[in-house]
């Protein structure tokens, strides 16, 4: 209860941050109409668009009508704020989504094999994959990808959006970086747990050792694993921005970023209230994950 | 009869040129009888129990020595051989109750664990099953609530008891328990050593006792074994052994251990116990002995044959310093 | 060391042999991470401040008539679309660069040590208020946050050193922070209270000394990270603005002639790569001997 009052009171304040900067920026009106409006006309859409009033009130106004869920008007578009940041929504959240899988996929069996054979092969060329996975910036890897496999060899179309080829590079590029640290992560959190006495018990039993690096290793280790996994999305909502923009790719990031440069203020506002309640949502879910996994989360100790 | 377990000159070190921390161990034990193995920390007990269940850290290795179970050679199994040998033929208890029971999972599933293993059992609830009739022999009251608990729900007591439960369920001939009482309350301890006297008679196991603690060997334990810096240096039955020590470190330990009826003062051994690779020969207890000579620096110094079952590794057995001698 | 690592008895000896065996290997590997990372480091920053120096051509000098010509001795990483030397326009992008990540390294690291020792010292409100503005900073994406900032600030190399201070400060604030609670319940800070030691003086002589690692691997581990963001703007168009030379704004130029003239967003980026690369291993080589420092 006191957690989901902090969340509360951190979306508000993210809100108001935003709320504030975003008339920082500048005043929409310049840009809504054309050049050779008079002063008289830019006040009257000011006036129009209730940006006359101190902010203090529009703030006020904003909170209320976020109440009744109504983020106002998009200035350039025409059209309700809220329904169309969601409707941006799924190509992200596809994206994104897609990126986690392949972060996961990759770098939980990777650490784990690493943690199992410490020096092997899997832990050496993992420590060389860790290191560089965590170098490259998701735009560059995006455009070494567009280089290798569209340019060189022809398998996959370069950009655009579409069916399953066109998400395959831009989700790769993304989950480049969160793969590196899961890796990271997992080797360090199963070695940890190798070193544990229950795993000394569970050898004593006579356990093979598949079982005891899946039911025992891995099961303790997939409570950092998961909270670190639930951490990333936020960075890879954030790289989207970029990795949108090398593969024209129509999301979520790319109207935040069009909608800041157009100063259309309530879609901005819209978008970082969607945005902070994702982050909060998946926060949530994190903890009640962990919690089923956990029994002393669960039952208390 | 040849015994249960045969122990020959076991060694354990990091490489073949690296200093030995179990260096040429042998031990014998029949079926059904208890050993206490003590020592102080760092004297290599532990090692020599991991080297029995092939379990040695990562990076340690049995360098050379037989180890022997009921005429089987176990440095020439297979791993996978050598893994149904472990909770089937062997079982270990840890020093600590809690971190020795996996905090995620269900003690019925932590128990039934050995019986899929061993007896092939497949389905949970017959697993639970068995994993009840486990907890009653050990009399954990009302098993069948506790088998759906986890192991933070438990006691230390209790803990304890699980963790013996899952390790005896498939009834091994040789149970190893590695300090079994020491992270627990005065309260418990009896309790959970009387339990594992009691599992001994029942099943007719042989039983590796662990401990500094000596009036625990002397009560539960027929035969004894002092290791110091990796070595045994004196063995045999208990009682010959606390009436007349040969080995001066046993008379040490004897020495330092507090009596309830307090009439002697509290002896203290001064000193350190050697590290690995430090002595380059002689016996390892010279520098701390009250009765060395030149001699005892010197050579190698085996366990020597004292008769009665008695052995010890020291030049001059029964030896007292001559303080103690004219007192 | 040794011969406490080597003794051998408890169960709890378990947990120290691996480390004990790494012990014996770990410092080359760890030497050579951190040896290749440095001179890594070093060349580029080298080659980057001394490019004035060394390099045959001008960074903005448009030679229409060899536009994207192959890397060749003439030219070793080739040139880009208006004839520009590629390689002196990276060098002289990595100038600018660095000069950004270094100074919003130490500003950022310098004000979120700040903040965050005070919010461990103050508590209360003051250090409440700090967290929630962290979380906020953690809430919202990086890039948009900064691409906001960016429109009030304004583009150009002065204001992205502000931006990006401004959204890197809760990093270094949330673990100094964290770092520096814990060890006021350290026993020598106990000992400095109970000797009737007043606060301020605990926080300066007992509590920001033993910070000083954790904050220097924090700055190691941070460049790479603005490094990557200050492209990351710079790509995007909101960072350093052309003519002035950026890695960001070299790979965004060269993105529309992958087909035909690779290096000119591929080379460019490689160095880029290879540098948050060097002060990656320079930064994880530092966290390890600090880790084991503080087990040991």
């Amino acid at each position: 209860m006191r957690r989901l009052a902090g969340s509360v009171a951190t979306i508000l304040l993210a809100s108001l941050v935003i709320f504030v900067l975003i008339r920082l920026v500048g005043d929409p009106t310049h840009l809504m109409l054309p050049p050779e409006a008079t002063d008289d006309d830019r006040a009257l859409l000011r006036q129009e668009l209730g940006l006359d009033r101190p902010m203090v009130v529009q703030y006020a106004t904003f909170l209320f009508d976020l109440l009744r869920g109504d983020m106002g008007e998009s200035f350039s578009y025409r059209q309700p704020a809220l329904p169309l940041v969601i409707s941006m929504l799924p190509p992200s959240l596809m994206l994104a989504g897609a990126a986690m899988l392949m972060a996961v996929a990759l770098g939980v069996p990777w650490g784990l094999l690493a943690a199992y054979r410490p020096d092997g092969w899997a832990d050496r060329t993992g420590r060389v994959f860790a290191v560089l996975g965590q170098s490259g910036p998701p735009f560059f890897v995006g455009l070494l990808l567009i280089r290798l496999l569209s340019v060189n060899w022809r398998l996959l179309p370069t950009s655009g959006y579409g069916d399953v080829t066109h998400l395959v590079m831009p989700a790769f590029a993304l989950s480049w970086y969160s793969a590196a640290g899961l890796l990271r992560l997992t080797r360090a959190s199963v070695t940890e747990a190798l070193r544990s006495d229950y795993i000394l018990t569970a050898r004593i039993k006579g356990v093979s050792d598949r079982a005891v690096l899946l039911r025992h290793a891995l099961r303790n280790a997939a409570l950092p694993i998961i909270t670190f996994t639930s951490s990333q999305f936020g960075i890879l909502l954030g790289s989207a921005v970029s990795i949108e923009a090398v593969f024209a790719w129509p999301g979520f990031g790319k109207l935040i970023v069009d909608a800041i440069s157009q100063l259309d203020y309530t879609v901005v506002q819209a978008g970082v209230v969607v945005a902070a309640v994702l982050f909060i949502a998946i926060n949530l879910c994190t903890d009640i994950l962990c919690a089923a996994l956990d029994p002393r989360i669960r039952l208390g100790s | 009869m040849s015994p249960l377990l045969h122990v020959e000159t076991l060694r354990i070190a990091a490489g073949p040129h690296a200093p030995a921390l179990v260096d040429g161990i042998s031990l014998e034990l029949d079926r059904g009888k208890a050993l206490g193995l003590v020592g102080e920390s760092g004297a290599g007990k532990t090692l020599a129990c991991l080297a029995l269940l092939r379990l040695l850290p990562e990076g340690l290795h049995i360098q050379d020595g037989r180890i022997r179970l009921d005429g089987q050679e176990l440095t020439a199994l297979t791993d996978t051989e050598m893994r149904r040998l472990r909770g089937g033929r062997i079982g270990m208890v840890l020093q600590n109750p809690l971190s020795s029971l996996n905090p995620l999972m269900r003690i019925g599933d932590q128990i039934g664990e050995a019986f899929a293993v061993h007896r092939g059992v497949r389905w949970r609830t017959a697993l639970w099953k068995l994993a009840v009739e486990a907890l009653r022999a050990v009399r954990i009251p009302t098993p069948e609530q506790r088998v759906s608990a986890y192991a933070h729900q438990f006691s230390g007591g209790m803990r304890q008891r699980v963790a013996i439960t899952m390790n005896i369920a498939c009834a091994p001939d040789l149970l190893i328990a590695d300090e079994p009482t020491t992270a627990l309350d005065a309260t418990i301890r009896l309790q959970v050593l009387r339990l594992l006297g009691d599992i001994r008679r029942e099943r007719r196991m042989a039983l590796i006792l662990v401990t500094h603690d000596l009036p625990m060997v002397a009560r539960f334990c027929d035969d004894v074994a002092v290791m110091y810096a990796g070595r045994i240096v004196e063995r045999g039955p208990v009682e010959a052994i606390f009436a007349n020590p040969a080995h001066p470190y046993t008379r040490g330990l004897i020495g330092a251990t507090p009596r309830l009826d307090g009439r002697r003062r509290l002896a203290t051994i001064a000193g350190q116990p050697p590290s690995p690779g430090s002595i380059a020969s002689g016996c390892a207890f010279a520098s701390r002995c009250d009765v060395a000579d030149a001699g005892c620096r010197q050579g190698r110094i085996d366990l020597l044959d004292l008769g009665e079952q008695r052995a010890a590794a020291c030049r001059k057995p029964f030896a007292r310093p001559p303080a103690e001698a004219a007192a | 060391m040794a011969p406490d690592g080597l003794t051998v008895a408890t169960p709890v000896v378990r947990n120290q042999s691996p480390p004990r065996r790494r012990r014996v290997r770990l410092p080359s590997r760890r030497g050579l991470a951190l040896w290749s990372g440095v001179t890594l480091l070093a060349i580029i920053v080298l080659a980057s401040v001394l490019a004035p120096l060394t390099s045959p051509y001008a960074p903005n000098t448009i030679a229409l008539k060899a536009t994207l010509q192959p890397p060749s001795m003439l030219h070793w990483f080739g040139t880009d679309q208006l004839g520009r030397d590629v390689l002196t326009r990276t060098l002289y992008g990595g100038r600018v660069s660095l000069t950004i990540a270094a100074s919003t390294v130490v500003l950022a690291g310098l004000g979120g040590m700040f903040i965050g020792i005070a919010a461990a010292y103050l508590g209360g409100i003051f250090d409440m208020a700090v967290m929630r503005l962290a979380e906020v900073q953690y809430a919202l994406p990086a890039v948009i946050l900064a691409i906001l900032l960016v429109g009030v600030f304004g583009s150009g190399t002065a204001n992205v050193v502000l931006v990006l201070t401004l959204t890197n400060w809760p990093r270094f604030a949330r673990v100094i922070r964290a770092e520096a609670q814990s060890l006021s319940q350290r026993d020598f800070v106990l000992l400095a209270r109970m000797a009737g030691a007043s606060r301020l003086r605990i926080i300066l002589r007992h509590i920001a000394p033993n910070l000083r690692s954790t904050f220097f691997v924090l700055l190691t581990l941070d460049i790479g990270l603005i490094v990557t963001l200050e492209a990351t703007l710079s790509f995007l168009g909101l960072g350093v603005q052309p003519p002035t030379p950026s890695w960001g704004g070299m790979i965004a130029d060269g993105r529309g002639y992958l087909d035909r003239a690779w290096w000119t967003a591929i080379l460019p980026g490689s160095v880029l790569m290879l540098t948050v690369l060097a002060s990656n291993l320079i930064g994880d080589a530092l966290a390890t001997t600090a880790g084991t420092e503080r087990a040991e």
